[in-house]
């Protein structure tokens, strides 16, 4: 256990595990599968990280998004631990296939599942062998929707076909139907898997939902809201667009935000993150895009400008206020629109059972309809029948739909409900019984919804460093480089 | 957008479609020979993401301004702004097809910089800001190779070739670089900066880029001149061979030695014509048919003439 220590010591500077950490890795260490479910904040890739450096083999991370891998491998890289590299479609293939041919120079390899069932990579790795399988955000097994990769679904065979040493699946936020999903998918039993869970509660974020009645009057109280939090704001935002007019109207108030969504270019990117760390921008107005691989201690509110897609992605989103364990604010908007829109949105993309059937029978016919349903459907074809696809389309509408449904209910239960113990409820396993106050959560009017936070114990916040980066002489730029 | 399209445009005939080509540097040879008759090569490849519909509304909300005009037969033209001087993100500099992409310079450049920068402070932890495995390979050697052991006169190669660009080149250049405790000042508060838009200040950019790649790669000793590729060609490798075989030999017969159909061999000729660094004529030894026999042979001629002329009337408006 000392050498645990030691090596947490060595590879992080750290003297402490943070709870779950140390029972997940003592696990991995004994050589068997791991499902942990930790939530966010509470350091998820160390448990990963440090396995992998005490031992020799490969460890294969499997990641759902482009942005999250690099930024695992940046945060490596940061870290001082070399040997990581993302095998995505940001290099060419000679690329990929350098990285293929001296895979015993890698610790970490972070990829795509759809990379991982390439009969190339396969090969490769059948060769190198597989020390850890970490799949990471596990549950988008079971939640991921169409819009995304089916490939996540044949996890399952890459685990039969490459049999990693031991396999940890990580997500933050899994309610037990999903558990069980993540379970079956990845043919983890129970004789040799571990669970290991700890409470999604984060008792000093205050919970609260605020109706309003338009859209405009968001755009009003968002400002208002930005004032009464002393300290850095997240905004969430459903489209890009809204995300981006946020911004610009607060930065012409003399706020200073930022915008991040996924088409921003890396150097963009980092900027933002760094001036967020450092303190010269106050608010990110983002889309989902924005969080995953964000470790900013002092978040002091995360505030929905309209209800996330699920109860996961909302937790996930408020998982990044107050990781400093001082109070914070956790504030989703909610418009008459609001909810029909979430119903809409659980719909939108799926081919109708007609459709999956005339492209199954005649796909020569669709080779130039670049509509998103039939390429839903030719990145479906490459693994799966006709019958089988439009099952699986049907499930995964319908667990989509059950996400959307279960967010709307959180969202529009009765005043007098905890929605705390809802979080709780629906993903602890074991969900305590929750002191309900007014500093635990609120179904709440704008106006008392401001004069709450107004008397909210918040800590002092850091004084704003000087605005964001202005533009700097030539000669003033070089001497600060060099 | 809309300023530099009435720029590119002004005094130039082009339909819509080839221009958004030609600005997308998708290689045909009427997109090469409408960029080439139109003095457009050097904006050959100039904004590769650019997107079709984005592009399609500034086009019609430029012309329902009359800002742009339709001729009877489908090309865009604005009015001609000779004497007018250029604006100062007007890119100069860019040279199209004889430059490797201007965002693999750029990546290349603020990843050395970064490099060095950090290098140069101590800081160990390096996270490229450019996530391109060949371009870290290659900034790597780079570094190790010119600046390793010691990165004063990369550094000072550096402030020369800033020197030489105009003071908003500069500006605009060095405040995209990033380095050890530095980050990139954004499109839009350089924009503010200098009262254009974000999409000029990218331009600038560009320009700027293009200009340190060509006075860095035309002095040999430069530390900079080995962290980039060297230029590629403008005509192609295939049309080098067919103008190879078309010194000793028939049309014809380089068509069937090379397994190509005779039009190919006769665009390989015009692409030599139009980007290769010699005047190409008719010659005799091609065995063409008689003027007046074949029409499409003849329009080939008259091309070829036109392209010679063409050229050549470039040739003394620069002397
Ligand atoms: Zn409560």
């Amino acid at each position: 256990m000392t050498d645990l220590h030691a090596a947490l010591q060595h590879y992080f500077g750290f003297s402490e595990f943070r709870p779950g950490q140390e029972d997940i890795i003592q696990a991995l260490m004994a050589g068997r599968n791991v499902l942990g479910i930790l939530p966010t904040g509470q350091g998820k890739s160390l448990t990963y990280q440090l396995p992998t450096l005490l031992s020799r083999r490969l460890t294969v991370v499997v990641s759902p998004l482009l942005a999250l891998m690099s930024d695992q491998v940046q945060h490596l890289q940061e870290a001082g631990i070399g040997g990581a590299i993302a095998l995505n479609s940001l290099l060419d293939r000679q690329e990929q296939n350098l990285i293929l041919a001296h895979l015993d120079r890698w610790r970490f390899l972070f990829a795509a599942p759809e990379t991982l069932t390439r009969p190339d990579v396969v090969a490769a790795l059948r060769q190198r062998g597989i020390g850890l399988l970490v799949v990471d955000e596990a549950h988008c097994i079971s939640e991921w929707g169409p819009d995304f990769r089916p490939a996540f679904l044949q996890l399952g065979t890459v685990v039969q076909t490459l049999r990693p040493g031991r396999i940890l699946a990580l997500t933050a936020t899994a309610s037990p139907r999903v558990r069980q999903d993540i379970a079956r998918r990845l043919h983890l039993t129970p004789a040799d898997t571990t669970v290991v869970s700890r409470s999604v509660d984060r008792p000093n974020i205050w919970l609260a939902i605020c109706p309003v009645t338009s859209e405009a009057e968001k755009a009003t109280l968002l400002p208002q809201l930005i004032q009464a939090v002393p300290g850095n704001v997240i905004v969430y935002f459903n489209r890009k667009r809204l995300a981006n007019e946020a911004a610009a109207a607060l930065v012409a108030r003399g706020v200073s935000a930022g915008v991040y969504h996924g088409d921003l270019d890396p150097l963009s990117r980092r900027s933002l993150q760094h001036q967020f760390r450092n303190g010269q921008i106050r608010v990110v107005c983002a889309t989902n895009a924005f969080g995953m691989g964000i470790d900013q201690p002092d978040v002091r509110a995360v505030i929905h400008m309209a209800p996330p897609t699920s109860l996961e992605d909302y937790l996930q989103a408020i998982g990044r206020a107050g990781r400093d364990g001082q109070p914070a604010a956790a504030i989703t908007l909610l418009a008459p629109g609001d909810t029909g829109q979430l119903a809409q949105d659980a719909v939108r993309g799926f081919p109708p059972a007609s459709l999956i059937r005339a492209y199954f029978d005649h796909p020569d016919r669709f080779v130039k309809d670049e509509t998103p349903e039939i390429q839903l459907l030719k990145r479906y074809r490459t693994f799966a029948s006709g019958p089988a696809v439009t099952q699986l389309l049907a499930a995964t509408q319908q667990t989509r739909q059950g996400a959307a449904n279960q967010m709307i209910r959180f969202c529009t239960a009765p005043a007098t409900v905890c929605r705390r113990q809802l979080l709780l409820n629906t993903f602890d396993a074991h969900p305590a019984t929750v002191t309900h106050d007014a500093a635990c959560c609120a179904f709440i009017a704008p106006s008392p919804l401001l004069h709450h936070l107004a008397g909210m114990a918040w800590p002092s916040a850091a004084p704003l460093a000087g605005s964001a980066d202005p533009v700097q002489s030539v000669s003033a730029r070089l001497a600060q480089l060099f | 957008m809309p300023t530099f399209l009435q720029w590119l445009l002004a005094g130039r005939h082009v339909r819509p479609v080839t221009l958004y080509h030609i600005l997308r540097g998708k290689r045909t040879f009427s997109n090469l020979y409408a960029a080439f008759s139109n003095d457009l090569l050097p904006f050959w490849g100039l904004l590769p993401h650019l997107a079709r519909p984005a592009y399609e509304r500034v086009v019609d909300r430029l012309v329902r301004a009359s800002a742009l005009t339709f001729t009877a037969d489908g090309m865009l033209t604005a009015p001609s702004r000779a004497g007018q001087a250029l604006p100062a993100w007007w890119p100069t500099h860019v040279a199209g097809l004889v430059m490797p992409s201007y965002r693999e310079l750029g990546d290349d450049l603020t990843l050395a910089v970064q490099l060095l920068s950090q290098l140069h402070h101590g800081a160990p932890h390096f996270a490229p800001v450019t996530p391109h495995l060949l371009i870290q390979v290659r900034v790597k050697a780079w570094y190790r190779q010119a600046a390793a052991a010691d990165d004063a006169p990369a550094i000072a190669a550096l402030t020369a070739l800033v020197s030489r660009l105009s003071p908003s080149a500069a500006t605009v250049l060095t405040n995209r670089l990033v380095g050890a405790d530095v980050d990139a000042a954004s499109w839009d508060t350089l924009a503010a900066h200098f009262g254009w838009t974000p999409f000029q200040v990218q331009l600038a950019w560009a320009d700027a880029v293009a200009a340190v790649y060509q006075y860095a790669m035309a002095d040999p000793e430069s530390p900079w001149a080995s962290l980039w590729p060297p230029a590629p060609t403008a005509v192609t490798a295939s049309a080098q061979e067919t103008m190879r075989l078309l010194q000793h030999q028939s049309v014809a017969a380089t068509a069937a030695q090379r397994r190509l159909a005779e039009s190919t061999i006769r665009e390989h000729v015009l692409e030599a014509a139009m980007l290769g660094s010699d005047l190409v004529t008719v010659r005799p030894g091609w065995q063409l048919p008689e003027p007046g026999s074949d029409h499409v042979v003849d329009f080939f001629r008259d091309r070829l003439t036109a392209i010679a002329a063409q050229r050549q009337k470039g040739r003394r408006g620069r002397d």
